[in-house]
């Protein structure tokens, strides 16, 4: 299975990079948009491979375009966009990964350690915790994922 | 009738041995359904202006009326959104946006059940036990805001709501308020916001107030007619920013 690592990237700073695009045409240079953001270079590069993970960018050498599904996502409503996200979501083989580990636990439940140890095997060279904490967040956002800091505990969304 | 009509207001803050004059005879009135920006340098006296303007400051002098009536107290018809987003983080999400409603006499079901309904609203659905601690500048300024929209306010008054955000994620809020505030579910349908940002209120306000510093004054009152959503890369979008630029300059 071809997985690869979430970056730290949170969904409104994605979903506000495809509307800065979107108001400059669908298409910038990246470093135009890099500098614009004000965002450590890094950070901000991550959020461009969440966007284009999820399939809203693509980014041939230089530059950084939205793609229909980019724009498919600015079109909807709040509700829509949320919905919109959880299908591009669950295209990923990472959230395939953790979605089929949390469905065969026991009451569809994992304890954070448990996930970490996951990323950790799939994934030897990522820091572990930015990887749960950008798997928590899109989680949430599409309501594909929950989880409970109290009793550290992942799991999978209700209506799923 | 104005919704709000600011009346010769004069502001002073107390000194050692002097005043500090923050307002200067402000004049103002706004009309049910506006979303109103003030804009102008620090100093200028613009958040002291939304405060008062909500009963949270009163006036040295002159006066504040709400339907017509001198404002004497905070307006319970009235909710802010703060820069710093003023969430407890020993609460949740759900916790932090009931909050706001424990004052008002609403039953604990009944609290429940409005929290999750503007926690839908504003895009936090799947958040609800998450802390703060855990959420982005961006959900947190949801939180903040969908605590403001709980108590059904008249007026939503925001003050710099976007400017502890990073670029990107204050275009996604903005974009996604202007969509809120223009479906027939919002509950508000007059939004008073300070911004120092002339951009930010030519791109989402119906009305912008400008003011310039030490005293505040109000030099400047123009609507904004443009169709929503608004692109920077307008040129009609220029010329607004340009003429507000050459107000406060």
């Amino acid at each position: 299975m071809n997985v690869e690592p979430l970056p730290r990237a949170g969904v409104s700073k994605i979903v506000g990079l495809l509307e800065i695009l979107e108001d400059k045409g669908g298409k910038d240079d990246i470093y135009k948009l890099a500098r614009d953001s004000g965002l450590e270079f890094g950070e901000f590069l991550g959020i461009i491979k969440g966007a284009e993970m999820l399939g809203f960018v693509d980014t041939p050498p230089g530059d950084i375009i939205i793609t229909e599904a980019g724009t498919a996502m600015l079109k909807g409503k709040i509700k829509a966009r949320k919905k919109f996200f959880k299908n591009q979501l669950k295209k990923l083989q990472t959230i395939q990964l953790i979605l089929d580990a949390v469905k065969r636990a026991e009451s569809q439940r994992l304890e954070r350690d448990v996930v970490l140890d996951i990323i950790a095997i799939h994934f030897p060279n990522e820091e572990p915790d930015g990887f749960f904490d950008t798997l928590v967040d899109w989680g949430r956002y599409a309501e594909l994922f929950g989880y409970d800091a109290d009793e550290e505990v992942f799991y999978l969304d209700h209506e799923n | 009738m104005p919704l709000i009509k600011v009346d010769h207001v004069v502001k002073e803050f107390p000194r050692e041995h002097s005043s500090l004059l923050v307002l200067d005879d402000i004049n103002v009135e706004v009309q049910d359904g506006e979303f109103v920006a003030l804009v102008g340098p620090s100093g200028s006296g613009k958040s002291t202006l939304l405060r008062t303007m909500t009963g949270l400051i009163m006036p040295t002098r002159g006066q504040v009326l709400y339907k017509d009536k001198p404002l004497r107290d905070v307006n319970l018809e009235s909710a802010m959104v703060f820069q710093s987003f003023a969430l407890l983080p020993w609460l949740t999400v759900q916790g932090n946006v009931e909050l706001g409603l424990e004052a008002r006499s609403i039953s604990p079901e009944g609290r429940k059940k409005k929290a999750e309904f503007y926690i839908e609203q504003v895009g936090l659905a799947g958040f609800e036990e998450a802390y703060p601690r855990e959420l982005s500048g961006g959900m947190k300024q949801r939180v903040g805001l969908a605590r403001a929209l709980a108590i059904e306010p008249k007026i939503l008054c925001m003050d710099e709501p976007f400017s502890a955000l990073d670029a990107l994620t204050a275009a996604n809020l903005r974009e996604e308020v202007i969509r809120l505030w223009s479906e027939e579910t919002f509950p508000v349908d007059t939004v008073l916001m300070v911004t120092h940002l002339i951009e930010e209120a030519v791109a989402m306000a119906s009305r912008v107030i400008v003011m310039s510093a030490h005293p505040g004054k109000i030099v400047g009152d123009i609507k904004i007619d443009l169709p929503y959503p608004r692109n920077k890369m307008d040129e009609q979008f220029n010329q607004y920013c340009d003429s507000l630029f050459a107000m406060i300059t």
